[in-house]
């Protein structure tokens, strides 16, 4: 096994052979898949809130086509034996992306398979200077939020986990609550809306100094927290987020690109996204979600007006105009021409 | 370096009080000391805070003496405070580094001292990296003075350690010897 950048095999985050050693539903629409090396080597650890990346064939084996998942770890990354990951059975397409049938493939796994995984990623990793940790699950947003949890945990950190689902449908659940045995660890939980809302204004409003906050959920929840953690006098820096869906975005205005290495030009009707544009061109761009929330499908540009629809860049970055999420941004305005240095 | 680069590792300290930020939950002022300028910021800033969210006014004589104080109040403050600190440097700079240690950021303090002037020499918290400890000492950044702890003759370096609150200072006759 060739492991670029590092030469022991269990540093390995290219994408290889991962076998399901145990599948097992938590609720109805959650499944959770134990994955480990097949030869048996130890895996590479991770930050907590990291995300394996997970080669699906929704369409079949030999459909040709394949769809890259990313789904977040529950351990704590230290010293990993075993990668589990909890997935989301999604039956309908959600916002501009389709991620539904990766979901109902990954339902589809038996113990024995063996997929291609990649990664361990990092995106939503803890703060190593914080001195208390507040974390948020909403749904399936636990996944990430356990890990964290374990991590706390492992650390002999100090943690407060507030844990937003519906009744019945509480994936981990049982994990949390024996995680709230250790010293330092509590757990509060919320039903409803109202309820939820009610928790995330009081203990947003009672926390020490130097907390940092994580937040993983839908849409609703996580603006629901960043305007209960301003509110409550949080600067932006210690409310960390992580989205796994985007709110569905209109088709936009139709604009062109031009490919700077080819001086081919290419033509984005409304409701295309560039990134899908580029590949009908011939130009591979990698990419995850398509839903303007990973970062995977970020293009260099070089002059041209932009309309940023993403969530993952700063204000200082679009303000730079130099780069893009080719899956949801656009040239501002009709008929923009925007250089792309591809 | 031309003169109007500003040094590196050294505080620059605002030449007016900044005004309160208006985020904040709750406020935390400390008074340091007894001068009457900082003394006369630190109840400006508490008026102003009161006027947006719930403020607490804590003046000791010195962060030396009343460090517990200072602990207990830190530990009180909840995320989502503003901690604004008025006094002498010496104290200004343990303080907002026990701040720190406490989880406070950047973005969550504001100060204003009284005795920054430059050319003139302020008591400072100095750390002799040879007795490894850290004096209150009457000098300037770049400039020499006598350990009170090991009796060395010190270099004050212009590099001041956030986390620490002091000056890093060192044998300036090191090189001399044989």
């Amino acid at each position: 096994m060739t492991s670029p950048g590092h030469l022991h095999p269990s540093y390995d985050v290219s994408p290889r052979p991962l076998m399901v050693v145990e599948v097992r539903d938590l609720t109805p629409e959650v499944r959770h898949v134990v994955l480990v090396d097949p030869h048996g080597t130890a895996l590479t650890p991770h930050e907590p809130g990291a995300h394996l990346v997970v080669t699906t064939t929704p369409s079949g084996p030999d459909s040709g086509v394949t769809k890259r998942n990313a789904y977040s770890l529950t351990g704590d990354g230290v010293l990993p034996r075993q990668y589990a990951i909890s997935v989301l059975r999604k039956d309908a397409p959600t916002g501009f992306g389709d991620e539904s049938g990766g979901s109902v493939w990954m339902h589809g796994l038996e113990v024995g398979d063996v997929i291609e995984v990649e990664g361990p990623r990092s995106g939503f990793a803890p703060r190593h200077d914080q001195r208390h940790c507040l974390l948020l699950a909403g749904g399936i947003g636990v996944t990430p939020v356990l890990s964290h949890a374990r991590a706390a945990v492992r650390w002999g950190g100090s943690v407060e986990v507030l844990y937003s689902y519906r009744p019945g449908h509480a994936a981990h659940l049982d994990d949390l609550h024996a995680l709230a045995e250790a010293p330092g660890v509590s757990l509060r939980m919320a039903v409803t809306v109202d309820e939820t809302l009610a928790l995330l204004r009081d203990r947003l409003a009672d926390q020490p100094l130097g907390t940092h906050a994580y937040a993983c959920g839908p849409p609703a929840l996580l603006a629901a927290y960043l305007e209960a953690g301003r509110a409550a006098g949080w600067t932006d820096e210690r409310l960390h987020l992580e989205r796994f869906s985007a709110p569905a975005l209109d088709p936009g205005s139709p604009f062109s690109a031009l490919i700077v290495s080819s001086g081919r030009r290419v033509d984005v009707a409304p409701g295309t996204s560039l990134l899908v544009a580029l590949h009908e061109a011939g130009v591979a761009v990698p990419s995850l979600c398509r839903q303007g929330v990973c970062g995977e499908c970020v293009v260099p540009v070089r002059s041209g007006r932009l309309e940023h629809r993403d969530l993952v860049l700063s204000d200082v970055e679009r303000r730079a105009g130099d780069r893009m999420l080719s899956c949801v941004s656009r040239g501002a305005g009709p008929d923009e021409l925007i250089e792309v240095d591809l | 370096m031309s003169p109007s680069e500003p040094v590196l590792g050294v505080p620059r300290w605002p030449v007016e009080p900044e005004p309160v930020d208006p985020t904040g939950a709750s406020y935390l002022v400390l008074c340091l000391g007894l001068d009457p300028r900082a003394v006369d910021v630190a109840a400006e800033w508490a008026a102003e805070a009161e006027r947006i969210a719930p403020t607490r006014l804590l003046s000791i004589a010195g962060i030396d003496r009343d460090r517990p104080r200072v602990d207990v109040a830190l530990h009180a403050a909840r995320t989502g405070v503003r901690i604004l600190v008025a006094g002498e440097q010496y104290d200004v700079l343990l303080t907002l580094a026990l701040a720190r240690e406490y989880g406070a950021a950047a973005a969550e303090l504001q100060c204003f001292v009284v005795d920054a002037a430059p050319g003139h020499p302020t008591a400072l918290p100095v750390y002799c990296a040879h007795c490894r400890w850290t004096h209150r000492v009457l000098g300037d950044p770049g400039g020499e003075v006598t350990c009170p702890g090991c009796a060395r003759h010190l270099e004050i370096h212009p590099h001041h350690s956030a986390l620490r609150g002091s000056f890093l200072a060192s044998d300036a006759r090191a090189r001399e010897l044989a």
